[in-house]
This record gives structure tokens, C-alpha cells and sequence, in this order.
């Protein structure tokens, strides 16, 4: 059985998948070095697409390693990158015009405009969106096992940076949570994160509280608690219908403890097809004959 | 139109004492809460610290419940934890509530203290005690049909999981359904 069968995750004609793909593609080089923070992100969500379609078996993709290089190298640009910068927009203006996306309702000083209300961190109403690019960041770079470069984008991030706005629909304590991965992955822990992991810690949300409880048996190395919580957060990932940890079937958050338990080298537990299924691993996407 | 339930977790008893023998400080911490979050005018604040004095007091208006149960909710971030529970935002339907099924268990029960409104119309308030979340932790909501909507299914998860949390520390639910 395919993994997208073992997880019950309702396809929408499965066999059209090759063609999807090749939308996939065209659109990838519709958004690619467009310098608008929305095209930036789609960016990182097709790449994303990528090893996530992989995983459900909707579609064999033979370079999975370069695609989540370019994932990785988009999520450095997004975090790292001056490509929203007014003076980067007027050069591109200049010398690629074509790679702005100009609308009847957007012009390049809107352009200018929206980049700086999501991506211009030094003004307090910054509506910066962080928590998927990073997340993508972290599963792309350890899936490469690029550590230091995950550590060089996590350190973008530090325990100030607020909450996404989610229209109520994801709560603090999640975001919080992404933040001390973060904090943790950078090796910038600081007091400031401390704070934010007490705050996540109480929260009463089963479904956080489980992956709490995994993604500190991870970073503790510690691997009989591990093989207890870690199942317990896939199974709460299931039996979920809509889960901020769900893309494309696959889930995200538990790929992301796997990954830090494999860089503290625990080992992966024993796991059902069905659990084993929700989850990317080196050994899942064909990169190396272990997890 | 959209729907919203604010809950929160609290030593019932307790709150009911505090109501009771606090109630110029409750009302103070209101006022206190209000301008801290925004830039309410001194009316609002008038009427909200006299709303919070009837609300200690058990005495109500008619015409003012929705101002009343507002004042509820601000009195209860002080008094009470408060806890999101994203399902539960901003639904757009009461049917989904009807598929969640829960809300009738929150009407079974009155606070050991006085609150604004009525089952009839909305806004509502609600109530589990420790003793009800005892129970229907225990069987998971056993007494419930199934819901129609996966989504309604999750939110039921959700809050059953936050209440197991409120059972290990003996906590009791209240629950105010409003219109947003």
C-alpha cells in the first residue's frame, strides 16, 4: 500500500499526480526570484510539495536531494536574503522587470509597500511570517543533514520575535513552541526562550503537549522516553483531521523531532506502516538506507 | 455572523469566594485589564466597573447581558485561566456546535456563583463542573452521537484533552458562548 492509503488521506485522483507534477514544475518557475514576500513563500511551500508527495507515494521524484537543496537555499534567502528591500526591488525594476509580478492592483511601490509590512523586522507592526518557512528550513537542511546551516537560519529567529496573526485559528503556545526549536537548533538559548518553553509547557492542548513531550525526549537524547512519546505525538497527528503539522498528508512536525532525535542519535522506534507512513525520513525519500 | 466560546479554567469555589468579599478590587482589576489591552472610553469603564459590582452582587439587567457577560469574560482573566481553544473561535455556524455536540453538557450545570443571561437566547454561559469533567473524561464523552464533520470531531478531541489536563488539577470550565 502506498502511505497516502495507509493514512486514509483522500488523494483526489491519485493517478493525475505526474501531471500534477509538471504544474508543480511550471509553477515553481513562475514564482521563482520573484522578490514579493507571498511568491517567496509559495516558493518554499512548492519545494516542500516535493518530498511530501514523495512520502504519501503520489509520485516518484528521482532528485529529491536537489530539490531540498533549492528548498533549503530558498529558506536561507527568505530569512537571510535583502531581496525585499526597496533598493533590491528598484534594481530589479531596472535590470529584470519581468520578474515582478506588476498587476492593474499592484505596482512596484506596492510591491515595496508589502514587502516591508511582512518582511521589515526593525518596524514593531511587522506582520513577519516565520513558523512554516522555518519549519520547512529545518526539515529541508536536516534531511541534508546540514546542521550548521539549519543552526545559521534558526539563529534568524529570537524569543521577541511575536506570534504569527492566525485569525485565533493556532494557539500562542504552538508558535512559542517553533521558537525554542529554534532557539535550541541555534545554540542561542537564552533566558528569553527559557520563558517561552515554561509558557508552552503549561499549555492545556493535548495535541502540543504531545509533541512537547517528544521534541524534549529528542533533545534530551533520551531514548526509552522517546520511544514513548514519540509514537504517542504521530497517533495524535492521525487521529486529527486538521493539523497545523499537516502538508500534503505528511507530518511536518513529528518529520522535524525525528530529525533532531536523529542528530542526537536516538534511533527510530519500532513503528506501525500507518505511523511509520506520516513521517519523512532520510531512508523514506530514498536518501540512505537508514531513517 | 460568527460564534466564539471563551473558556476558562478556575477554582470555582474559590472565585465564588472572591465575588463574594472582593468585589471594589475585581471591579478595579477590570478597569485595570481594559486599559491595559486598548483605549476604552471612561463611559466603558464606568459601566464596566458597575457591571462587575452587580455581576459580584448576583444582580442583573434585562436589557445589558451582552455588556454583563462581556465584563464577565474580562473579570475572568483575572480571576480564572484563561484557555484558547482554536475550534472554538470564530465558527461560523451553530450547527457545528450542534455537531460538537458539547454544548448542552456545559447547560446541565449552574457556577457556584452568580452569572448574566439565559439558556434561551445568546450570549450564554456554561459550566462543567470538577465532577462533571471527571465523569465525562472518564467515559470520553461517551454519552455523545457521533459528529458529522471530522472538524467537529477534532474540536470535541481538543476538549477533551484540555479537560483531562483540568481534571489532574482539579479545575472546573467555564464556558461563554458569544456572538463575535
Amino acid at each position: 500500500m502506498k502511505n497516502y492509503e495507509l493514512l486514509g488521506v483522500d488523494a483526489n485522483s491519485p493517478e493525475e499526480f505526474e501531471e500534477r507534477l509538471q504544474d508543480l514544475d511550471a509553477e515553481r518557475c513562475d514564482v521563482e526570484g520573484c522578490p514579493l514576500w507571498t511568491y517567496r513563500i509559495r516558493l518554499i511551500q512548492i519545494l516542500l510539495n516535493y518530498p511530501c508527495w514523495k512520502q504519501m507515494g503520489y509520485v516518484e521524484i528521482s532528485d529529491v536531494a536537489q530539490r531540498l537543496e533549492d528548498g533549503y537555499n530558498a529558506v536561507l534567502d527568505y530569512f537571510r536574503g535583502d531581496w525585499w528591500t526597496e533598493g533590491n526591488i528598484r534594481h530589479v525594476e531596472l535590470e529584470s522587470p519581468e520578474l515582478l509580478p506588476i498587476k492593474p492592483w499592484l505596482n512596484v511601490d506596492a510591491i515595496i509597500k508589502d514587502n516591508a509590512q511582512h518582511m521589515d523586522r526593525s518596524s514593531p507592526s511587522c506582520m513577519f511570517q516565520w513558523y512554516e518557512p522555518l519549519r520547512s528550513g529545518i526539515i529541508f537542511g536536516g534531511l541534508l543533514e546540514k546542521w550548521d546551516d539549519v543552526a545559521h537560519i534558526c539563529s534568524a529567529l529570537d524569543a521577541d520575535v511575536p506570534p504569527e496573526y492566525s485569525a485565533g485559528t493556532i494557539i500562542d503556545e504552538y508558535f512559542h513552541y517553533y521558537l525554542c526549536v529554534a532557539g535550541k537548533l541555534s545554540g542561542q538559548w537564552d533566558a528569553g526562550f527559557e520563558k517561552l518553553l515554561e509558557s508552552a509547557k503549561k499549555c492545556r492542548q493535548k495535541r502540543l503537549r504531545d509533541l512537547l513531550a517528544a521534541w524534549e525526549a529528542a533533545v534530551a537524547g533520551d531514548q526509552a522516553a522517546f520511544d514513548k512519546a514519540f509514537p504517542a505525538a504521530i497517533k495524535s497527528f492521525i487521529k486529527r483531521k486538521d493539523d497545523p503539522s499537516e502538508h500534503m498528508g505528511a507530518a511536518l512536525d513529528e518529520t522535524v523531532i525525528w530529525l533532531i532525535a536523529k542528530r542526537a542519535g536516538l534511533s527510530f522506534p519500532e513503528l506501525s506502516d500507518k505511523l511509520n507512513a506520516a513521517v519523512m525520513t532520510c531512508k523514506s525519500l530514498g536518501l540512505d538506507t537508514a531513517p | 455572523m460568527r460564534y466564539s466560546i471563551h473558556f476558562f479554567g478556575m477554582d470555582a469555589a474559590a472565585v465564588a469566594q472572591r465575588l463574594r468579599h472582593e468585589p471594589d478590587a475585581i471591579a478595579e482589576a477590570v478597569v485595570a485589564r481594559m486599559t491595559a489591552a486598548g483605549a476604552p472610553t471612561e463611559q466603558d469603564l464606568v459601566y464596566s466597573r458597575q457591571f462587575a459590582k452587580n455581576i459580584c452582587a448576583g444582580t442583573f439587567s434585562a436589557e445589558d447581558t451582552a455588556d454583563e457577560i462581556n465584563t464577565l469574560c474580562w473579570m475572568c482573566e483575572d480571576l480564572a485561566e484563561k484557555i484558547d481553544i482554536p475550534e472554538f473561535n470564530l465558527f461560523r455556524s451553530l450547527d457545528y456546535l450542534e455537531d460538537i455536540g458539547v454544548w448542552p453538557l456545559f447547560q446541565l450545570e449552574k457556577p457556584p456563583f452568580p452569572v448574566p443571561g439565559s439558556r434561551e437566547a445568546l450570549p450564554q454561559v456554561g459550566y462543567l463542573s470538577r465532577s462533571a469533567i471527571e465523569r465525562h473524561t472518564a467515559d470520553e464523552f461517551a454519552v455523545l452521537p457521533s459528529c458529522n464533520d471530522p472538524e467537529a470531531e477534532d474540536a470535541r478531541d481538543d476538549l477533551l484533552g484540555i479537560m483531562e489536563s483540568l481534571r489532574d488539577d482539579q479545575l472546573d470550565l467555564l464556558a461563554v458562548l458569544v456572538e463575535v
